[in-house]
């Protein structure tokens, strides 16, 4: 299978090892626990295995996504400690 | 006390780790999509909405996304069937597990799958449809994890649909948006087609310079080997363009360095159209001689293949040649061929109505070349609005 339609595991894992420090501050800034820092990454690196084919920049796409994903559950968090 | 910083490796690459089954199951999705497509296609209208409501093997993400993908295929061949295939895109993708792709893949999926059938809409004539149906794209947009290329495609539909409804204004600024989306994508490609798209809509509003400014634009983006018909298409606009704003000379050069292309191509509704280009290049330039036998030729074979619009308006630019050479007796005898014909055709009441006053206008002798240019960027303009009457916001 051609790596246009969908990533191998060495593209993610090379997407991984460039982007390891950049995502590790991602969530250093959001204030996101380990387990549930690892738990977005796998359910962000699925949204773009399925998107693959039409993404053209996957580290900028990836670090968007993680990023928006990173903010979205803080502020959920911060709310529900606010409501509790 | 520091806070525990959390280690890098401990989190991407675990992630990484997970993904191999995950991987090998997307890419076997992705090898029976085209197979399950193929078996959904061959059944019947009936059978397929059956099949799509009862089968589970059919509500998987790839399979929807070939799908909007095919009914893109058939936006210009088949309309009908671009909109029978993304209502089905649209079926399944409402049918998508939740659990298994997630609710933001799910969403975004739903969001393409209705911006797609917008653009089918759009382009089968139905405009109230188109942006309702976009409209639905939005919404599932706003419920996704909001990705901004599928953003930008929804822009770029809402655009074609501002266009047809003779919006140029808002389909450019919309289009700008999708353009800053694309650079920020580093999508070279989708940002050049863009701009294509955006002089288009310049075109439309008579802004001929700066449309052909932009195609030169977009055509420095484009990938020729992704898409060879856009080259094509785009050269095509520029020239267009070149000729309506008065560079006649311009526009004919341009035209003999991209004949090749056309040839390339292969493609007969684009040796029409070049047919077409050629006529109206030697009707700006004055050679009469020439303009007259192309442009017949190419409203002939629009006639033949029942694209009635074109080949109303490429019937507009003869009856010019003939006004030009003082022929009243051939320009009323081209009105009286043209009625009957174009009632047969794709023509809406409203454009069938324009052409009868052609038709008057050509029995009292009194067609003007500002009427026949008034006429044609009416019936520019209505292709896609039926509800558009001649005079109308001109």
């Amino acid at each position: 299978m051609p790596s246009e339609t969908a990533p191998t595991r060495e593209d993610l894992d090379r997407l991984a090892e460039s982007l390891d420090h950049s995502i590790a501050k991602i969530f250093r800034e959001w204030n996101i626990p380990e387990a549930e820092g690892e738990e977005i990454v796998g359910e962000v690196l699925v949204r773009l295995a399925y998107r693959w084919s039409r993404i053209h920049d996957p580290e900028g796409w990836l670090l968007q996504a993680l990023s928006r994903e990173a903010q979205s559950r803080s502020e959920r968090s911060r709310k529900e400690q606010e409501d509790d | 006390m520091t806070e525990r910083r959390p280690d890098p490796k401990s989190q991407a690459s675990p992630a990484v780790r997970r993904m191999a089954d995950r991987l090998d199951e997307i890419l076997r999705e992705i090898e029976s999509s085209a197979t399950l497509a193929a078996e959904l296609l061959a059944k019947t209208g009936t059978e397929r909405a059956a099949a799509v409501r009862t089968e589970v093997r059919f509500h998987g993400l790839k399979l929807c996304e070939l799908l909007f993908t095919k009914s893109r295929e058939a936006w210009f061949t088949n309309p009908a069937k671009s909109v029978e295939l993304a209502e089905l895109a649209v079926a399944i993708s409402d049918r998508l597990d939740v659990d298994h792709y997630g609710m933001a893949l799910v969403e975004d999926t739903r969001a393409l799958a209705w911006a797609h059938l917008g653009n089918a809409y759009q382009v089968a004539s139905d405009l109230r449809q188109a942006e309702e149906a976009l409209d639905r794209a939005e919404e599932h947009h706003r419920h996704s994890d909001e990705d901004e290329l599928t953003l930008a495609q929804i822009l770029s539909f809402r655009a074609s649909l501002r266009n047809a409804q003779g919006r140029f204004e808002e389909a450019g600024r919309l289009l700008d948006r999708a353009l800053v989306i694309y650079r920020e994508a580093k999508d070279r490609h989708l940002e050049g087609r863009t701009l294509i798209k955006k002089a288009t809509a310049l075109g439309y509003a008579g802004r001929f310079h700066q449309a052909a400014r932009l195609v030169r634009r977009g055509l420095s983006r484009i990938d020729l080997l992704e898409e060879p018909r856009l080259l094509v298409m785009a050269r095509h606009n520029l020239i267009w363009y070149l000729n309506e704003s008065g560079q006649y000379e311009k526009a004919r050069k341009e035209l003999e360095e991209t004949r090749g292309l056309y040839l390339a191509l292969r493609d007969q509704i684009n040796l029409v159209l070049l047919r077409w280009l050629e006529g109206r290049i030697a009707l700006g330039l004055g050679r009469l001689d020439e303009a007259g036998p192309a442009l017949r030729e190419a409203r002939d074979a629009f006639i033949e293949r029942g694209i009635g619009f074109d080949a109303a308006l490429v019937s507009l630019d003869l009856a010019a040649v003939y006004a030009r050479r003082g022929e009243p007796g051939q320009v009323k005898r081209l009105a009286a061929e043209m009625l009957p014909i174009f009632e047969s055709r794709d023509l809406h009441a409203e454009a069938l109505a324009a052409l009868a006053i052609f038709r008057q206008a050509a029995e009292a002798e009194e067609v003007t070349l500002d009427l026949l240019e008034r006429m044609a960027r009416y019936l520019q303009r209505a292709r896609r609005n039926p509800e558009l009457r001649f005079g109308e916001g001109e």
